[in-house]
């Protein structure tokens, strides 16, 4: 029987064989692009990483099914919550990265090889079957290398036979751009396992440090001993009064408490500190220093994120009962760290509004309360980084910026043969066909083709 | 600085009216049998163009201070405008075909009628940038993508001119690819309408040089816009990854608008690989062009329909 006399290495090579042919193919290189598109599509339609309680609301299982068949469970269960961090998305992803090697190693490197290896051709019919091809009087042989010179040619020529070629790098390329693309995939997987990303938030005065990080971030990372004393938060306006910025003064503490380094940081301005870095991320407002009259103590009290946004913008307040049946209450809330909206309320119903800054107290109505603030606490939100995959995926995006731009250029071949009293001669390229048939079309007649 | 002002306005409503008798030049000359007049006016509505929407965005530079003028919607559509302008004009100059302005002066038409009669009025002055955007790199970044945007535009543009040309026929060959395989002489054929209307011959050689069709050229023209629209997309979406690590700490956070120009970076990788592949010949990469061009306007404008985010040009139609 045939197949008993194939041994198992020369099975084992068939099947490699046939296995690297598929991975390093073409057309499962097009369909893995598409398919991630398509997957990626899905991320942006169904809103990721939200609470479980928000699907059920949107894509309820009974009723107006989203679709047809989009129910929660389904989503949940298809992991379409978080598309991005899916097996199967990190699946196809790897096997994005394994047909890109593949296809380096199978058709790129021979195909660069190929193109660096060339013949002159002693037959004029072997250069007739260019699509561009002409016939030029044979005492042009000098000329026709001078006009290949000029236009950037690197000329080889032996006796009567010629060969030219220019932008061998177009051929390079692409094999640039599949290295790079590897470097990035691997930086990716590298930093998202040996690195850490973690939010932290404080208000002047306060400190935090990292010694609650979860292990399952730190696989191969030891957390930072030092820890970060915030001395200052504060929102710079400009003239109309809308933000300019956000600034955070940070220090950096060694376990003495001795200061190590400090910068004040605003967005797009972050501190980097032993390879980790500090990102001015968020705000809020933390409390506010007040009291109800000029007798009274400033107490601070504590703010908590509204879920109704006024004029468009995250709002901070908490409601005060001002009696003891909670009839009668001020609802005090901000947006800035100007000064507070002072709101009361008598039963359910708002009565009368107040502006509060500090040094401009407001009196309720005939009462002697008189309502004053003395200064809006806000907090930073710190967005603290360390990424060690980040100079492999830098080298990555330069490489990959430097090669898809030498992909454009065209890998252009020129032959000659001078035999009798015509030189023939026959030109192809890989990528700009247009233009190059006006640039061969114009050697030609720079050289006084024949009249036919 | 008012003398600024009310020439962007004379120049945005100069740039959408010519646009729009230049998209109606482009489909007279080619609905009613080529008048030649007709077609060069065409010509020169979309070289007007292009330079009132560049003087527009320069008047807008040197009335606001920024260092580019791309930081709220209105500016980035005169942008995009400009670029699709000058993108087409390469293109046409570079074909020697004017087709291609059926497909490319309507959106640039529309891309100013947008900015210039839908936005609302407080929307289209020049506004303050808001923290997160107070960056240098935003001038590189968006600068870049817009500029990609342009290019690929036109190709997806140019692909569907050569879709249209060549509606009649069932099989059409390509010439450029990295392979190169084009390279090689076809075998004459006569087209079913007894001439070779389309193949351009050069009486003075002998024998004829074979030079490209209408449909090829159309096809490598698309190829090459394309060509040079991908490595600016690419360095367009490098340019924010970076931005984005520098400024909080990530460089990819699969936000929408990341997503779909990955997607749009997706389409045009299969569009550059589909051309290399024997069985994906004919008009199958232009239609996958076509669909890179529509993913571009879901990247540029659809993206602030689905979700708010850094990208969502302010309060952009919320």
């Amino acid at each position: 029987m045939a197949l008993q006399k194939l041994s198992f290495p020369e099975i084992w090579r068939e099947v490699r064989h046939e296995a690297l042919t598929t991975l390093g193919s073409l057309p499962l290189a097009i369909v893995l692009f598409l398919v991630i598109a398509v997957l990626s599509i899905t991320g942006t339609v169904i809103p990721q990483q939200q609470d479980w309680t928000f699907y059920v609301e949107k894509y309820p299982d009974k009723g107006a099914v989203v679709l047809g068949f989009l129910t929660w469970q389904r989503i949940i269960d298809w992991g379409l919550d978080d598309v991005y961090r899916t097996w199967w998305f990190i699946g196809i992803l790897v096997l994005f990265g394994t047909s890109l090697i593949t296809c380096s190693f199978l058709r790129q490197i021979p195909m660069l090889k190929a193109a660096q290896r060339w013949r002159y051709y002693d037959e004029p019919r072997q250069l007739a079957r260019f699509a561009l091809y002409g016939e030029v009087p044979a005492e042009q042989l000098d000329e026709l290398n001078q006009q290949l010179k000029k236009k950037y040619f690197r000329i080889y020529q032996e006796g009567d036979q010629l060969y030219a070629n220019r932008g061998i790098l177009g051929r390079v390329g692409p094999i640039l751009v599949h290295v790079s693309i590897i470097l990035i995939l691997v930086g990716g997987v590298w930093g998202a396992l040996g690195g850490f990303k973690t939010q932290r938030s404080a208000v002047p005065g306060d400190s935090f440090d990292f010694k609650d990080l979860k292990p399952a971030q730190l696989a191969f990372v030891q957390p930072p001993t030092w820890r970060v004393r915030v001395d200052d938060f504060r929102i710079g306006n400009r003239v109309d009064g809308s933000i300019r910025q956000f600034y955070s003064d940070l220090v950096v503490l060694d376990a003495q408490n001795r200061e190590l380094t400090r910068k004040t940081i605003a967005v797009n301005q972050p501190l980097v500190y032993d390879g980790v870095t500090l990102y001015q991320a968020s705000w809020a407002v933390d409390s506010v220093l007040f009291r109800f009259g000029p007798e009274d103590e400033w107490v601070r009290i504590p703010f908590e994120g509204l879920a109704q946004k006024i004029n468009g913008q995250e709002t901070w307040g908490r409601y005060l009962p001002l009696d003891e049946k909670n009839k009668v209450g001020i609802f005090l809330a901000a947006n800035n760290l100007e000064g507070v909206m002072a709101i009361l309320y008598i039963g359910d119903k708002p009565v009368e509004t107040y502006r509060l800054r500090p040094g401009v107290p407001a009196a309720v109505g005939k009462t002697a309360i008189v309502l004053e603030v003395k200064q809006v606490i806000g907090s930073t939100g710190v967005q603290i980084k360390q990424d060690p995959g980040i100079p492999l995926v830098y080298l990555g995006f330069g490489l990959l910026m430097v090669g898809v731009c030498m992909s454009y250029v065209s890998h252009t071949q020129v032959w000659a043969l001078r035999k009798g009293d015509r030189i023939y001669l026959g030109g192809k390229t890989n990528r700009a066909q247009v233009s190059f048939e006006r640039e061969f079309a114009q050697i030609l007649n720079n050289l006084g083709a024949s009249h036919g | 600085m008012d003398n600024l002002v009310a020439l962007q306005k004379t120049l945005d409503d100069l740039t959408c009216y010519v646009l729009i008798a230049t998209t109606l030049a482009y489909w007279v000359h080619f609905a009613f049998g080529r008048l030649g007049w007709l077609g060069e006016v065409a010509t020169a509505g979309m070289v007007i163009g292009c330079l009132t929407s560049a003087g527009l965005l320069t008047a807008r530079w040197l009335e606001s201070g920024h260092p580019f003028p791309v930081s709220n919607l209105y500016e980035s559509l005169f942008f995009l405008c400009w670029c699709l302008t000058f993108a087409h004009l390469v293109a046409e100059y570079s074909s020697r075909q004017k087709v291609i302005g059926v497909f490319t002066a309507p959106f640039a038409a529309g891309l100013a009628a947008f900015a210039s009669f839908y936005l609302p009025v407080q929307l289209q002055v020049s506004a303050p940038l808001v923290p997160a955007l107070d960056s240098n790199w935003l001038m590189l970044h968006v600068s870049v993508m817009i500029f990609s945007y342009g290019f690929v535009m036109a190709g997806g543009a140019t692909a569907m001119a050569y879709l249209w040309v060549t509606r009649r026929e069932q099989q059409v060959e390509l010439k450029g690819n990295s392979i190169g395989s084009g390279g090689m002489r076809r075998v004459e054929k006569t087209s079913p309408d007894g001439g070779s209307a389309g193949v351009l011959t050069m009486a003075r050689t002998a024998p004829a040089l074979q030079m490209s069709t209408l449909a090829e050229t159309l096809d490598n023209v698309s190829y090459r816009l394309i060509g040079l629209g991908f490595p600016l997309l690419t360095i367009g979406i490098i340019s924010g990854a970076v931005w984005a690590n520098e400024a909080w700490g990530s460089y990819w956070s699969w936000d929408p608008k990341e997503t779909w120009s990955l997607i749009t970076w997706l389409i045009f990788a299969a569009y550059l690989h589909a051309r290399l592949t024997v069985g994906w010949q004919g008009k199958r990469p232009a239609i996958l062009a076509v669909v890179g061009f529509a993913s571009v306007w879901v990247t540029y404008l659809g993206v602030n329909f689905l979700a708010e985010g850094l990208h969502s040009y302010g309060f952009f139609l919320k």
